[in-house]
């Protein structure tokens, strides 16, 4: 009687690229055929290349992960701390904080709506806990970019511009930040906080690496820019839980 | 394998000089060398382009954070490659799905229904791949269209040369299947 060879023997004949032997047997040969052909058409298949922004995405995100703070650095940042938060709480109390009763609880509100960042996982917490880019996530398609719905709820109304010599405005930075990227992608948060103790801005846009115009905007990019010069702190890529 | 050697210890030398003193250059070399590689590897076992760029970054992360760890046992790249494949799987189990199929196919030319049968049949195999574990998968992409022996995904995997040859059987017969399933509908339709 005559045995058929086992998917594990004809992978084996596969590599050695023999068919002499089960010529013979119609059947081990027709399996043999389907596994060469599904094996030559995935070899058909072209390998990805990573796009120059895909690997301009790629350096920055190494970079901002692995920037580290020497000993020193983090003696200073945590000495400063202490003057940046009443920094802080002047510049977000503004004139209402001068119209509320002082030191009372709308200060404290307003001092924990200007996020301190300190690392990518602070940004993370911030854009997936924010109901504004929530609500935004697979709301938005490629094919609404530049269209009227092209107006993401926190472009319209970004939050807190630092004055100074040589500040740039939150929505300048916005946009400045938004025209070096060639993917489809909109403005989901602009808000100002404090990076490493720094006065910063943090940039939340809507994105996917996909062309197509139906393709939701389903991933976010972060930056977190210096308000000099719209400069780039830190940066990061995910896709939102 | 004095090359190999000479190879680890040029990489080596990249990852301590972007570890211990932050050079840019060093990083970019390293990039240069192997972003494309590992990038390819990661989208061939996510089946998804944003999420092998999120693997490539966090290979590399891991590179810079564990290169103390590297003994030189293994290749740089047998190193990376079980450092990508990992990601794959931790990524993958994360998300608790399945990858889709590949929507990515290149561009075609000549004869059109001999182009649509030919898109056809990679629809049907990408599928099919998309359709292993995780586990299957990379061990069939590694040998398949990565070309490595099974001794190397051996190595990478950290599984018996055996079990290698028999997720690989397992893999190219699943996608056998795919393309017998495919080829009998589309043989009755040319018939009729």
């Amino acid at each position: 009687m005559h045995e058929h060879l086992d998917d594990e023997a004809l992978s084996a004949l596969l590599d050695m690229g023999s068919i002499e032997v089960i010529s013979s047997c119609p059947r081990c040969s027709a399996r043999y055929r389907a596994m060469l052909s599904a094996s030559t058409t995935l070899r058909e298949t072209d390998p990805p290349h990573m796009t120059a922004d895909e690997a301009r995405t790629l350096r920055l995100g190494i970079l901002a992960a692995t920037a580290r703070r020497s000993p020193a650095r983090w003696i200073a940042a945590a000495a400063g701390s202490a003057a940046i938060l009443v920094a802080v709480g002047l510049y977000v109390s503004g004139p209402r904080g001068r119209n509320d009763s002082v030191g009372g609880p709308s200060t404290l509100l307003e001092l924990r709506a200007i996020e301190a960042i300190d690392s990518d996982s602070d940004i993370r917490s911030i854009v997936e806990g924010d109901p504004q880019v929530k609500a935004s996530l697979g709301r938005y398609r490629v094919s609404d970019v530049g269209s009227e719905k092209d107006q993401a709820p926190a472009a319209q109304a970004p939050r807190g511009n630092f004055d100074g010599a040589d500040t740039e405005s939150i929505e300048s930075c916005t946009a400045k930040v938004r025209r070096t990227q060639s993917y489809p992608m909109i403005s989901a948060l602009a808000r100002s906080v404090t990076f490493k103790t720094q006065p910063a801005y943090l940039l939340v846009y809507l994105w996917t690496s996909s062309t197509q115009d139906d393709a939701p905007l389903d991933r976010v990019q972060a930056w977190v820019v210096s308000p000099s010069q719209c400069a780039t702190l830190t940066y990061v890529s995910f896709k939102p839980r | 394998m004095s090359e190999q050697i000479s190879e680890n210890a040029e990489d080596l030398a990249l990852v301590t000089a972007f570890v211990s003193k932050r050079d840019i250059d060093a990083l970019e070399q390293l990039l240069e060398k192997h972003r494309n590689r590992i990038f390819t590897h990661a989208f061939r076992v996510t089946r998804n382009r944003a999420d092998a760029l999120d693997v490539t970054q966090e290979v590399f992360i891991t590179v810079y954070k564990k290169s103390s760890s590297f003994r030189g046992a293994s290749s740089f790249d047998t190193w990376l490659y079980r450092l990508t494949t990992n990601a794959c799987y931790d990524l993958l189990r994360k998300r608790a799905r399945q990858p889709v199929a590949l929507a990515e196919l290149p561009e075609t030319s000549g004869r059109v229904d001999d182009e649509i049968a030919r898109v056809d049949d990679r629809l049907a195999v990408e599928t099919a791949l998309a359709s292993l574990s995780a586990e299957h998968r990379a061990a069939l992409v590694m040998r398949e269209l990565e070309a490595m022996t099974y001794e190397q995904i051996s190595e990478v995997l950290g599984v018996p040369v055996g079990t290698v040859k028999s997720r690989i059987a397992r893999g190219r017969a699943a996608l056998a299947d795919s393309v017998t399933e495919h080829w009998a509908p589309t043989r009755r339709q040319r018939d009729e």
